[in-house]
């Protein structure tokens, strides 16, 4: 039982390594990157999958897991932006030297513009799995308001403080329908849809706040607006940024947020790519593309479970089951997203997924209304 | 505890307990789904009594509905004995 505790503590690990990394510069960020890649990805791979769902009696533990990722994103974006800027910022340099003897200030004057450019793929990377990962769960609790609190300052570092609202109010109501903005539909690649979603939810998540707002008699333009209080919270986050690590600071941090949030977009453009739900029928598993790949499930929350998920929103992820009959996706997540990124592969394979799903998944209205898409 | 009074129904609800949960509890077939307020199916009219809202309702809810104290069962903890009524309830 120890074990399916600890292994939620996965990104910890990852998180530990990369700071390392960042500490150690020149090749150590790239073969660090290289390794959590590979290990994830093989390791999906090899290992297989965990359909486990044992029942958990001390859930407080994950809920202090989660709130832990923001102080631990806090510390990576610290010692990211330490990485590239031109000073010793706030002596942290000289500070561990004098406790651990390893002159960082040497291994960052050694590392080259290119090395921190791989950095910023690496650390956006990683602020998508401590910041995007834990805040979709985080925002979910909205019963609970440390939670949302604390899910939407994750979300800030990718600029992103509105999905709490879309994602919830939004997509979770939307999903598989046509107008829905992260569902993407067949045909369309990647690159767009991370244009085309970020855009529409943005739009969406407007919408919602505003609807909001006016039924409260509460000003548009004012602190009242969660949107614009989130637009706040990451502009905070640049201030200091900028303050930590002057333009080269600034320039990491916007660029770690944006991969970020990059990634978010493609993440959701595999959960749900091509699937389709008629009018009035309720989300089922079969809305989303799962998968059961241990490295996926224990690095993330158990978001990999999204058919469950989906089902029944509102259920934390360690009650999430595997369910093993729905619609699977390629691969583990980080494999997934690779595949993505390639639309001609990603459609070949997509395409026999889709026939089947199509034949075996979908209702009889969604044949009408897929044949009525034709 | 509170007493809540539910259409033709009697049951009781825990301190901190939602007013779903606690019908739920009773045996009662209250409709729901998302149990986040975002779906409002968990909607009732509140008749008399006083509420704790979990999360705004004003998210599902339209000015009609606040103005005639329809709440979501999901996110409505109880402060006091409550007189409750939902339309889709057998
Ligand atoms: S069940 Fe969806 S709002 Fe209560």
């Amino acid at each position: 039982m120890l074990f399916h505790y600890l292994k939620f503590s996965l990104f910890y690990l990852l998180s530990v390594l990369t700071i390392i990394a960042l500490l150690a510069g020149e090749d150590w960020i790239a073969l660090s990157y290289l390794a959590v890649s590979v290990f994830i990805i093989a390791g999906d791979a090899w290992f297989g999958e965990d359909t486990s769902a044992p029942v958990y009696k001390h859930p407080h533990i994950f809920t202090a897991q989660l709130f832990a990722a923001l102080p631990l994103l806090c510390v990576l974006m610290f010692v990211g932006t330490w990485s590239v800027s031109a000073t010793d910022t706030l002596g942290f340099g000289h500070w561990f030297y004098t406790l651990s003897g390893w002159d960082i200030n040497q291994n960052k004057a050694a590392t080259s513009d290119w090395q921190h450019g791989i950095a910023v793929f690496y650390v956006g990377l990683m602020v998508s799995m401590i910041g995007t990962v834990t805040a979709h769960e985080l925002v979910h609790r909205t019963w609970y308001r440390p939670s949302v609190f604390i899910g939407r300052w994750l979300l800030a570092f990718s600029f992103d403080s509105s999905f709490s609202i879309e994602h919830v109010y939004g997509h979770h109501n939307y999903v598989a329908h046509s107008h829905d903005p992260a569902t993407a539909p067949r045909g369309r690649n990647v690159y767009q849809h991370i244009v085309l979603s970020t855009l529409a939810g943005n739009k969406s998540a407007w919408r919602i706040e505003g609807q909001r707002l006016k039924r409260r008699q509460q000003p548009i333009w004012s602190w009242h607006n969660q949107i614009l209080r989130g637009v706040a919270m990451s502009l905070s986050l640049l201030g200091l940024s900028f303050w930590l690590g002057g333009v080269a600071g600034l320039l990491f941090f916007i660029g770690c947020g944006l991969w970020a949030k990059a990634l978010l977009e493609i993440v959701n453009y595999m959960e749900h790519y091509g699937l389709v739900r008629a009018e009035g029928e309720p989300v089922l598993p079969r809305h989303s593309w799962n998968t059961n790949k241990k490295m996926s499930s224990w690095a993330m929350f158990n978001l990999s479970r999204h058919s469950h998920h989906h089902a029944q929103g509102h259920i934390p992820f360690h009650q999430l089951q595997a369910m093993p009959h729905a619609p699977v996706m390629p691969t583990g997540y980080l494999g997934t997203i690779c595949l993505t990124l390639l639309p001609p592969l990603w459609f070949k394979i997509m395409a026999k997924k889709l026939h089947d799903w199509d034949n075996n998944f979908a209702s009889e209205s969604e044949r009408r209304l897929l044949q009525r898409l034709k | 505890m509170f007493k809540i009074e539910l259409n033709q129904y009697q049951f009781m609800a825990h301190k901190g307990e939602t007013i779903l949960h606690a019908a739920l509890s009773a045996g009662i077939d209250f409709a729901h789904s998302c149990q986040a307020g975002a779906c409002a199916t968990c909607q009732c009219q509140l008749k008399a009594g006083e509420v704790r809202e979990l999360t705004d309702f004003a998210f599902v809810l339209d000015d009609e509905q606040l103005a005639e104290g329809i709440i979501l069962g999901c996110q409505s903890i109880p402060k006091s004995n409550l007189s409750l009524f939902k339309s889709d309830l057998k």
